[in-house]
């Protein structure tokens, strides 16, 4: 399979007044062409971090100390962490696009959504004229199920949540990207308008033949969307695999919590289990592997060295030295 | 079982604008609810945003004057109440808020946050009683060891902590009846779980009522299993019933396309759903609801004439669950 996106040995820290936060810790994770990799983890895992660095919008207090995020696609190739601003204006939302949380908040509140879209082809100097990009988003918008006319004109507190997330979808794919980035796409939505943003994605990812890369702390969209899923902990990757080896045969016991800590509507009616403990506080991370004080197969070995991503079978990486014993189902 | 709060009828208006420039409008957020809780039950209370969830669970807590109708406290109707009857009410119903990043005072301490309530409701008589019931509280609540928790500030503390604190605060009056409105749902996944079980265990101990608000229906299912399960729309129970019945055998269109709609964390599962086609995408405004069902203008299975014309009644089609649907009319 081909890569289109190749993050090497990635660290990122925050400076804050008690200390160096440090948001994400070796991370290496590739990207596929034409499929989708759900990174989940709990708040405070680094996974909107690892997210934000991918098109290097970085709040000004975090700093990537170590780390190459190659890209590779429409015949380009770019090394992401060492491009310089003229060239990431270039580069952002023409070969990565990114639909941030929160669809509210992501509008300026007193333009209108054409304008909004003008602004944003302008920044990112487009070779277009008016009436180019006229036809250009009324197509868009018509992919994504809305009345152009109508929300053209609207400005943003006049749409739902439901119709910004989708105008939000649109914006994302204006100058055709190849990688979308989604973070949290559908949590402030309800039930009803998440499903058919969930099936608009799926409509548009077959339809563009886009990669997409969803940032969530909800393993249901990981479950209905994911082709792969990267597990984070503490600002690593803990596990990563495919949808169906990460939630039938989890290899690190922090994915195992998570799956038997979540309940579901319509199987059967189990007992669940919690994990014990809280995540650890990211400025004094605990020694070895940082799972370890909420770990029930904790040996010693475990509080010396953290273990790094071992394969486990085909395209299935966990971070535990002692993944054969949970395979097995023995802990001793 | 003995009713401990029942609702007759209650409605709910809300007025909006009224100013210079806009004219008097109003928001009808309830209308005709019947619900009856008994002693030691669980019901919960489903629905989208905006359906008046919460506006059911602040009546109830008497945070709010029904526009018409009765809340029956034990038979009494709440608000004809002398003054010492309403105090002993408003004691015996507690509620625990869905944030509790904003629900705490940040400026005190959790020995201040819970003695406040103990020393003004004269539960305790001394500051050493207070001390022995606030150490007695935060064990029920699992914060141990205490002497760890009770002098720290809510920005001490993380997010299940601090839920764990709002908890013990609604028990420092012994209340017979907690509303829980969205009490897990800022929570992360691996702390969710542990304050469900936190709240079951309050239910088997002291025997507490419960009124859990939520839009997870996975949660619902979880928590309410033994209990009932009410599904609001636009401000009317569509449909009430014991919780396994319902979400095994849904009735109303809408809550079989809430069932269909929610992704669920099993691959397999959530991918085999078939997804129910709406007629309309977008949630109704409050201030122009369709006429006869509110779920008329969207439901695939309307009929015209019967559906969009008349207010559909509740029917019973098993023991003890009701659907508000009148494509039920004639089996009945």
């Amino acid at each position: 399979m081909e890569n289109i996106l190749k993050i090497e040995d990635l660290y990122i820290e925050y400076k804050a007044r008690r200390g160096l936060v440090k948001a994400v810790r070796g991370v290496d994770l590739d990207l596929y062409k034409g499929e989708t990799l759900a990174v989940i983890g709990e708040s405070g895992s680094g996974k909107t971090t690892l997210g934000l660095s991918i098109i290097k919008l970085l709040p000004s207090s975090a700093r990537i100390s170590q780390g190459k995020i190659w890209y590779q696609g429409n015949g380009k190739k770019y090394e992401i962490v060492s491009l310089d601003n003229s060239r990431l204006r270039k580069f952002r939302w023409k070969e990565i696009a990114m639909v941030f949380q929160s669809a509210l908040n992501a509008f300026n509140p007193v333009i209108k959504i054409w304008d909004h879209i003008v602004d944003t082809a302008e920044s990112h100097d487009i070779k277009m004229t008016r009436e180019e990009l006229r036809v250009k988003v009324l197509e868009l918008l018509r992919l994504v199920q809305l009345d152009p006319e109508r929300v053209l004109k609207s400005y943003p507190h006049e749409l739902s949540g439901g119709m910004r997330q989708r105008v939000l979808i649109a914006l994302a794919l204006l100058l055709d990207p190849q990688i979308i980035i989604l973070d949290e796409p559908t949590t402030a939505l309800d039930i009803l308008s998440q499903r058919s943003i969930l099936e608009l994605l799926k409509k548009i990812k077959e339809k563009l033949n886009l990669s997409i890369i969803l940032i969530s702390h909800d393993l249901s969209l990981a479950a209905e969307l994911a082709d792969r899923v990267a597990v984070m902990y503490a600002g690593s990757l803990v596990e990563v695999g495919s949808v169906y080896d990460i939630f039938y045969k989890p290899l690190h016991p922090y994915t195992m919590g998570l799956i038997r800590a979540v309940p579901t509507v319509t199987a059967s009616m189990r007992e669940l289990i919690s994990i014990p403990g809280s995540p650890p506080d990211l400025i004094n991370l605990p020694e070895g592997c940082k799972f370890h004080p909420r770990c029930e197969y904790k040996i010693e070995e475990c509080l010396k060295e953290e273990p790094k991503l071992i394969k486990a079978s085909y395209n299935h990486y966990t971070a535990c030295i002692r993944w054969e014993n949970i395979r097995n189902g023995k802990n001793n | 079982m003995e009713k401990i709060i029942e609702l007759k009828n209650i409605s709910k208006f809300f007025t909006i604008g009224g100013g210079f420039f806009t004219p008097k409008k109003t928001l009808r957020v309830l209308e005709n609810l019947n619900l009856s809780i008994g002693k030691g039950e669980i019901f919960c209370l489903v629905g989208e945003s905006g359906c008046g969830k919460t506006t059911t669970g602040k009546l109830i807590a008497g945070l709010l004057k029904p526009t018409s109708g009765e809340i029956l406290f034990y038979g009494k109707d709440i608000w004809k109440m002398g003054k010492e009857e309403f105090k002993t009410y408003r004691r015996s119903v507690q509620i625990v808020h869905q944030d509790p990043y904003s629900s705490l005072n940040p400026i005190k301490t959790v020995y201040d946050i819970l003695s406040t309530p103990l020393l003004k409701h004269h539960i305790v008589r001394s500051n050493g009683q207070c001390e022995e019931k606030i150490s007695e509280l935060l064990k029920i609540v699992d914060l141990t060891p205490v002497e760890d928790f009770i002098y720290k500030y809510p920005h001490q503390l993380s997010g299940g902590q601090r839920q764990r604190v709002v908890i013990a605060r609604a028990l420092t009056l012994n209340p017979e009846f907690i509303v829980a409105d969205e009490a897990v749902s800022m929570l992360d996944v691996s702390i969710r779980l542990s304050i469900i079980k936190l709240l079951l265990s309050l239910k088997k101990n002291f025997d507490m009522t419960f009124l859990f608000i939520t839009h997870d229906l996975a949660m619902a299912k979880y928590f309410g299993w033994s209990g009932k399960i009410g599904v609001m729309y636009l401000g009317r129970l569509v449909e009430i019933g014991p919780t396994p019945k319902v979400l095994e055998n849904p009735l109303h269109p809408y809550t079989k396309a809430l069932l269909l709609a929610v992704p669920e964390a099993d691959p397999e599962v959530t991918r085999s759903k078939k997804v129910m086609e709406l007629r309309s995408l977008d949630l109704p405004s409050l201030l122009n609801l369709p006429p006869g069902c509110r779920f008329s203008n969207r439901c695939p299975f309307m009929e015209p004439g019967r559906c969009d014309k008349i207010e559909p009644n509740l029917y019973e089609l098993e023991p003890e669950h009701y659907v508000a649907c009148e494509l039920y009319g004639e089996k009945v």
